[in-house]
């Protein structure tokens, strides 16, 4: 697979259709390939947020390990997706697990590179937001729907509270 | 330090000016006779005086002593002397006259030796005295110097002074009393004519030095001038990525430009006094002569004056000018130097300086006096409060924290017991010895200051982690046999107040660090590294360090037994995959083409990756498998593909980085040829320059890096090909430039890390680069090398000012010799704020559990986690708000908790 072939498959993603092929080939010269076996880890929560993934083929599981209640695996994707562009847009560590379900082939782009490249590129620029956009409006959608399912007199959930695994030192 | 440049000469080099006095006294008999010679020769030997009235041979040498009448009168024959015919008289007198020119050669010669030598011992010693003062000034002193300045005066201005130390007393002593010898010799020969001479000299004594006066002050303007000029241009550099960031490099250019012109004009003002002056000097000296030749040749005519007499008078005349106007020259240089001087030692004179340094032990301070603070009360130069009047005593062994808001009393009292600000009121004591009062041997054996700006000089990280153990000031050896020329060395230090002790000598410090030799200091500085979190890093830096030609024969032996080792791990862990050895038969995917065409690694220059396309040799190799026009290709694919894709992108932009080696601007003048060639289908008609940058370009390509899809399986059985011929070929005397792989040998020019995985890391995996190393470092460990790899690593140059490594790198580096150091009172002031607040909070409790019974002071912020400090001190703008004493703490001392805190204003 060369760099037009990954051209090609992300002009297919919804997320890059008004980004050009000049900056979407940008995008591909200035990351690495990186391809993950199924049960790969690719990357892990509480790690520092050192790249974005794009992924272009291949299905994967989000998880978070909590302090209470264990390992909660909580979605899955298939390609098309970005991964781990929040934890570098807000200098976090990683929030969750990914785990790769079949052979995962992805784009990985340096953390300074990617914010390199929303600096230059306006369309990707929009695209990320976009992007972002609309993972909080479905998320506010699946929001409401647990609200929905929840029980009378059930505590309200708080951003400040954190369920996951406090961080060990390392 | 003398202001008196006078006094400072006499001071330290009377013996040697002696010395030289005597030589000159000695050198004036001489100088006399040399004059009354030619005399003699006229009269005498040419025209025959001695040899009138038919006397066919006179005597010569004869030479008898006559004491004075009123000593008796009495004459004693010395010599008798030789009667010669006039002829061998002639020959005798000119000889002699010979003789007598080549002693006064001889005299002049030892002479300037002996004012030069003793001229660069004055200046020698002024350099020294004068670093000497800047290294004692205050700290507050210190940072309103510009290095700048203060470098050109040492280095520059004094230069001109240490030239004119030789001449302070010798110069006017010579030239004068020559002058008056010959001036002497002109009235003993002609009274008239020496009265004239007198008054023309008197005229060009006085005219001229007031002439000059304006010359001397332009002189000054000027050396204050370049001062300011050397200043301004030091600070702009080091300046210059903010101006360039702010884009005002036009303002800062404009105002050196303005200097450069008040600078010319001072010059040009100052050439044009030079010129007057010495046109005016040139014509009282060519006018004498015109005096001599009509009033003295009137005299002979008259027969008042012997020829012989006028011919000496005008020779004496002839050599008196130049003594004259050196002496005139001596006079201005000695105004010229002394204002200078002055200037100079006035700079380096402050109101206070440091103590001086000693070298008896500092005493004891007892392990637990409290720091006491009493009435200390710190105000800047403008006025305004720093630091409002305070009193505390904080105990020892402790953990302090100042807690306050930055830019607030905590930073000025944390700079106040670290001695960056000696400058206050009250007093700061530690068992009742002042802090701004203790000398460096004593404050740095007691405490040890860290800010956030490290302190890096150049050097490798070693030499800098080891500077602070590197105060054992070494005795020189009395007994050791010394060489001439080390003998000659010790003498010209002692003789100009220079230390004794080379640089060179073991200065470290091992009973410090309970060291004996320098592996244990290796190991003493990997554990403080260990303390500030650091050697992780040091040991990545070594591992990609160069091996280097001088490995120990045990290591290397090691190393090629640690290869295997390596490779049997990555099978253990399923790593062996990600790893692409080196084949001579294989083509390597995830290395270059160069680097599988050369099959080896570049030794020097010549077949490194930029310069390996422009190789005649390598080009032979590549022309001779037909691969020139493949490589065209892909080079021209790849020119295309940047000139497509980055052509917005600013040519220093980041996302450059992975064709770093395309530059934009050879882009800019190969792509359009590369167009227009390719448009009309003649790939052949590209000029030699483009094919060597295509090739170039196409032997850096890396099929999985690029993914460009520009190697098939003819290319790569072609280079394969080549490589085969390019070793089979590569003349014998170029074997040097080139280390082939090769599974059982090392090889220097290539990395650590390189020599152990002997291959190429793949691409496309990502987390296994880190795996890889984890097991490198783990197999390293196994066979004992790590030591040896944070050895390379400790060894890496940091450049000026630590500009080679990372700004965290710097800080680790600063606080690694803190614990190299381990003092009695550490004081962190805002040192970590280059880490992250966790990665910094781990490091302070490292340190923290590093100096355990000893002291730290950690400026911390009100929102800081202050749990693990035992008395936190509270500020508040410049104002202290109180003391707090966690029960937290490991030495409950109530008994003193309360007092000092109510003692605060």
């Amino acid at each position: 697979m060369t760099i037009e072939d990954e051209v090609r498959s992300m002009q297919k993603f919804r997320m890059f259709h008004h980004v050009e092929a000049s900056k979407l080939k940008l995008l591909a010269m200035v990351s690495d390939r990186i391809t993950f076996q199924p049960g790969e880890v690719i990357y892990e929560q509480g790690a520092a947020s050192d790249a974005v993934y794009i992924v272009l083929e291949g299905q994967f599981t989000v998880s978070l390990r909590t302090a209470a209640a264990g390992v909660i695996n909580f979605a899955q994707h298939v390609r098309g997706a970005i991964l781990g562009e929040a934890g570098v847009l807000c200098d976090q560590d990683r929030m969750v697990t990914i785990t790769a379900e079949t052979p995962v082939v992805a784009l990985r782009i340096d953390r300074d590179i990617f914010l390199q490249l929303l600096k230059e590129s306006p369309p990707f620029n929009f695209a990320v937001m976009r992007e972002l956009g609309r993972q909080i409006m479905d998320l506010n959608n699946i929001c409401a729907q647990l609200v929905q399912q929840l029980p009378e007199g059930a505590a309200a959930a708080d951003a400040g509270r954190n369920i996951s695994e406090p961080q060990h030192a390392h | 330090m003398s202001v008196n440049f006078f006094r400072y000469v006499w001071m330290y080099s009377r013996r040697e000016q002696l010395i030289v006095l005597f030589y000159v006294a000695a050198s004036l008999p001489f100088y006399w006779w040399s004059l009354d010679v030619p005399k003699r020769i006229v009269n005498e030997g040419i025209q025959g005086s001695v040899f009138e009235n038919g006397v066919s041979q006179a005597r010569l040498f004869a030479y008898n002593l006559s004491l004075p009448d009123y000593l008796g009168g009495g004459s004693y024959v010395i010599s008798d002397g030789l009667l010669l015919a006039q002829l061998p008289y002639l020959f005798a007198l000119s000889l002699v006259f010979l003789v007598l020119t080549l002693i006064n050669g001889w005299f002049k010669y030892v002479i300037n030796i002996r004012k030069g030598v003793l001229g660069e011992r004055m200046l020698r010693r002024l350099r020294f005295d004068l670093f000497g003062l800047v290294m004692r000034f205050r700290p507050e002193d210190i940072r309103t110097t510009k290095p700048a300045e203060v470098t050109s005066m040492i280095k520059d201005e004094v230069e001109p002074i240490g030239g004119f130390f030789g001449e302070a007393f010798i110069t006017p002593a010579f030239l004068g009393t020559q002058a008056l010898t010959a001036m002497a010799f002109i009235l003993v020969q002609n009274m008239w004519l020496g009265t004239l001479a007198i008054a023309l000299i008197l005229v060009q004594g006085l005219v001229i030095p007031h002439l000059r006066r304006e010359q001397i002050r332009l002189g000054r303007e000027r050396q204050i001038e370049s001062r300011i000029l050397a200043g301004r241009i030091g600070e702009m550099i080091e300046a210059a990525p903010a101006l360039h960031n702010f884009g005002v490099t036009g303002h800062s250019s404009a105002e050196i430009g303005h200097r450069l012109g008040t600078l010319f004009d001072i010059r040009l003002r100052l050439y044009r006094r030079k010129f007057a002056v010495k046109y005016l000097n040139n014509l009282l000296a060519q006018l004498t002569p015109f005096v001599f030749y009509t009033l003295g040749g009137y005299l002979a005519l008259k027969g008042q004056l012997d020829i012989g007499q006028l011919v000496a008078v005008i020779a004496a005349y002839r050599d008196l000018p130049t003594p004259i106007k050196e002496l005139i020259d001596w006079d201005q240089q000695r105004a010229d130097v002394t204002v200078k001087y002055e200037q100079v030692v006035s700079q380096f004179s402050k109101d206070t300086l440091l103590p001086k340094e000693t070298i008896e032990p500092p005493p004891a301070v007892a392990a637990d006096a409290p720091i006491t603070v009493v009435g200390l009360r710190v105000v800047n130069g403008r006025g305004l409060v720093q630091l409002d009047r305070m009193s505390v005593a904080m105990d020892r062994p402790g953990r302090i924290a100042l807690a306050g808001p930055a830019g607030g009393g905590r930073d000025v009292l944390a700079k106040v017991i670290g001695r960056q600000v000696t400058d206050y009121q009250g007093s700061v004591a530690i068992d009742g010895r002042e802090i701004a009062g203790m000398s460096d041997r004593e404050a740095s054996a007691l405490l040890l200051y860290v800010s956030s700006e490290p302190f890096i000089m150049s050097g490798s990280i070693r030499d800098n982690l080891t500077l602070a153990l590197r105060r054992a000031t070494p005795r020189p050896d009395e007994r050791a046999e010394l060489s001439a020329k080390q003998r000659y060395w010790l003498e010209e230090a002692r003789k100009t107040d220079n230390p004794l002790v080379s640089p060179d000598a073991d200065w470290i410090d091992y009973a410090a660090i309970g060291a004996s030799s320098p592996a244990e200091v290796d190991a003493a500085v990997s554990n403080a590294l260990r303390i500030v979190r650091g050697y992780d890093e040091i040991f990545r830096v070594g591992m990609s360090s160069r091996l280097g030609d001088d490995t120990p024969p045990d290591t290397a032996e090691r190393l090629l037994a640690a290869r295997p080792a390596m490779i049997e791990r990555f099978k253990e862990r399923g790593l062996l995959q990600y790893v692409e050895a080196f084949e001579p038969d294989t083509f390597n995917t995830s290395a270059s083409i160069g680097e599988n065409l050369l099959y080896g690694v570049a030794v020097g220059n010549r077949f490194s990756p930029e310069n390996m396309a422009a190789d005649p040799f390598m080009r032979s190799i590549i022309a001779a498998e037909a691969l020139t026009a493949p490589l065209t290709a892909i080079g021209i694919k790849m020119v295309e593909t940047v000139a497509d894709v980055f052509q917005d992108l600013a040519p220093d932009n980041p996302l450059r980085e992975r064709y770093s080696f395309i530059d934009n601007a050879e882009i800019e003048a190969v792509w359009p040829e590369v167009r227009s060639a390719w448009n009309r289908g003649q790939r052949r008609h590209l000029s030699a320059q483009v094919r060597d940058k295509l090739i170039g370009y196409a032997l850096m390509y890396v099929e999985p890096r690029h993914r460009l899809n520009l190697i098939d399986d003819r290319l790569v059985a072609r280079i394969l090909r080549a490589r085969a011929s390019f070793r089979q070929f590569l003349p014998a005397s170029d074997a040097k430039d080139v280390e082939f792989y090769d599974e059982g040998r090392l090889m220097p020019a290539a990395s650590i890390r390189d020599n152990l995985i002997f291959g190429r890391v793949r691409y496309g995996k990502a987390h296994m680069r880190d795996k890889l190393l984890a097991a490198i470092a783990e197999v390293l460990n196994e066979h004992g090398l790590e030591s040896f790899v944070v050895s390379k690593g400790l060894d890496q140059e940091v450049g000026p000012g630590g500009r080679l490594i990372s700004v965290q790198q710097r800080v680790t580096v600063q606080l690694a010799r803190a614990m190299l150091r381990r003092p009695d009172i550490l004081i962190l002031d805002d040192a970590l704020s280059s880490f992250t607040p966790s990665e910094g909070h781990m490091i302070l409790e490292n340190i923290m559990d590093a100096m355990e019974g000893r002291t730290v002071i950690v400026t911390q912020s009100g929102e800081d986690d202050l749990s693990s400090f035992d008395t936190v001190l509270k500020f508040e703008g410049a104002k202290f708000t109180g003391l707090e004493r966690r029960e937290s703490a490991r030495i409950p001392s109530d008994a003193v908790a309360s007092e000092p805190a109510t003692a605060s204003a």
